[in-house]
């Protein structure tokens, strides 16, 4: 995943390689989770709980603006950060717009009412601790 | 080694693997695996954490190494200027204008989402999540729209 090809490929559809591997991943971790679910954690004995959480519109909306930014750049933050490590030089600018896209959000819910409904902007910020 | 690291590693082995890796973080602490939070806490910090004294500002920084590791063991393959389709088509200038803006699409529509394609994607699916499920869909169909209108205009 250090190359953005890779996303390329799996974006244009010619390879099934990463939805495989997300597909792995979630099988196992969703057969793993329901096993801990109600336990105690190993390290810190919380017991391991979660909610599901309901959609709302803030979840499309900036799913399909981080879509589109994933479609232009290929790459998604966890790549960036392995691409950075690994000296794609790149890499740097598409981290950068990250982080100010992530430090400018919380200001957009205080745009004028007016924009916002024009704009489809959705109003609320999130707690930055439910920020997956 | 290089030969190794050469070889594109299997699905079915760094699927389960990263499966593993949020099945850790859920046994070991009860918490959820994503990226965008560590980029959060870095900006913000939050009630994980702020800086470096968020875990998950520590695991960035350890996937960050860990691109880091690859490239010394491999013999740093990807390191350099290059950036797939894009250079055929832009100066350098131009490249790193489109990939900041890419970059704030994306900064703004996960933390607006509340996750990216790991933590919606793969440790909000994998919890059962409606609202993980709904957005990693979202994201797949609009990057692959995305990708084809590219090619179409490009």
């Amino acid at each position: 995943m250090t190359d953005p090809r890779t996303f390329h490929a799996m974006l244009s559809l010619e390879s099934p390689r990463i939805y495989l591997l997300m597909g792995g991943a979630v099988a196992v971790a969703f057969a793993g989770a329901r096993f801990l679910r109600g336990r105690r954690a190993l390290l810190t004995g919380e017991t391991i709980a979660w909610q599901p959480a309901r959609p709302t519109r803030r979840h499309v909306a900036g799913s399909v603006l981080f879509g589109i930014g994933w479609g232009v750049s290929e790459a998604c933050p966890g790549p960036t950060a392995a691409q950075l490590g690994a000296g794609r030089v790149l890499a740097l600018a598409v981290a950068a717009g990250m982080v100010v896209g992530v430090a400018l959000q919380p200001r957009l819910a205080r745009l004028p009412a007016g924009l916002r409904r024009t704009t489809g902007v959705p109003t609320d910020a999130i707690p930055a601790s439910d920020v997956l | 080694m290089h030969a190794t690291l050469d070889s594109t590693l299997a699905w079915w082995i760094a699927g389960p693997i990263l499966g593993l890796v949020i099945l850790c973080f859920l046994g070991l602490a009860n918490k959820r695996f994503g990226v965008v939070g560590g980029v959060t806490d870095l900006v913000h910090g939050s009630a994980e954490g702020r800086g470096p004294g968020s875990w998950r500002a520590v695991l960035l920084v350890g996937m960050i190494l860990g691109g880091l590791a690859f490239a010394l063991l491999a013999g740093a393959p990807d390191a350099g200027t290059g950036y797939s389709w894009l250079d055929a088509h832009l100066t350098f200038g131009g490249e790193v204008a489109v990939l900041f803006g890419a970059g704030l699409a994306m900064g703004v529509g996960a933390r607006t989402a509340g996750g990216c394609t790991s933590g919606h994607g793969l440790t909000g699916s994998a919890l059962g999540s409606p609202a993980s499920v709904v957005s990693i869909a979202t994201v797949m169909a609009t990057a692959i729209v995305t990708t084809f209108a590219l090619e179409a205009v490009v």
